[in-house]
């Protein structure tokens, strides 16, 4: 089963990014995370468990772009 | 006496060929344009570049946010069991530690955690910085945040329009 990148947008749920976790290379994978954080300030959470992680692994099979969120 | 009556059954035999054609090129048209609407709504990113044309087909358009809704929900309704939180009226109840938040529609209220938090503030509105979002997947994401460090409502209260990432780092 492939793993994925995915992030909420205007028109629902966007997948990112599609790979197979068995073969991927997790340093480009990580690489386009931290592109994307650095465009969108989006930082990546396990749908597994709900909990922000500072790195993906291959164990993660969805994770979820959580865009900044502002108050007032 | 042939001549004629041969010329006209060639011409209406021709009309009647070319005008098949005509059917049969509609038919395919139209089902290739259906086909990328249906390509549109498993893959979203590709929706700009194959947005139709004819305005017949907006019904196809209005089905695809309609899906684009259903998603949102669904992830909400994912993101509200990982969170533990629970449906409350207008909005949902989590738990963090001593904190208990009411999230809701562009609103946060803290419930109980005041004493040690660091202001006084009650409520406070939030909104995410990608514009458009839909609602469900807007009360997703503060959840999210929220639960993973509850500290962000002081944050979102007290830095009027500021955005802040998940780990609480300001985001120009």
């Amino acid at each position: 089963m492939n793993a994925k990148i995915v992030t909420f947008s205007s028109h629902g749920d966007t997948t990112l990014l599609e790979y197979d976790p068995a073969t991927a290379d997790m340093d480009e994978v990580n690489r386009v995370i931290a592109e994307y954080e650095g465009k969108t300030g989006a930082q990546p959470f396990d749908m597994a468990t709900g909990e922000r992680i500072e790195k993906v692994t291959r164990e993660q099979n969805e994770v979820l772009m959580v865009h900044p969120v502002a108050g007032g | 006496m042939a001549g004629p009556l041969f010329g006209v059954e060639v011409a209406v035999t021709l009309l009647s060929c070319v005008f098949l054609a005509l059917i049969i090129w509609g038919i395919v048209f139209i089902g290739s344009q259906r086909w990328l609407l249906v390509g549109e709504i498993v893959s979203p990113q590709r929706r700009q570049s194959n947005r139709p044309t004819w305005g017949f087909l907006n019904h196809f358009e209005n089905n695809s946010s309609d899906n684009a809704r259903d998603q949102a929900q669904s992830y909400l309704l994912r993101v509200v069991a990982l969170a533990n939180a629970t449906e409350v009226g207008d909005g949902y109840l989590l738990n963090v530690g001593t904190k208990t938040f009411h999230v809701r529609d562009r609103y946060v209220r803290r419930l109980r955690g005041v004493k040690d938090a660091k202001s006084h503030y009650e409520e406070t509105c939030f909104f995410v910085a990608n514009q458009g979002m839909p609602g469900a997947e807007q009360i997703a994401t503060a959840l999210l945040i929220l639960k993973n460090d509850p500290t962000l409502f002081d944050k979102w209260a007290v830095r009027d329009g500021e955005s802040f990432k998940a780990d609480g780092q300001i985001f120009d």
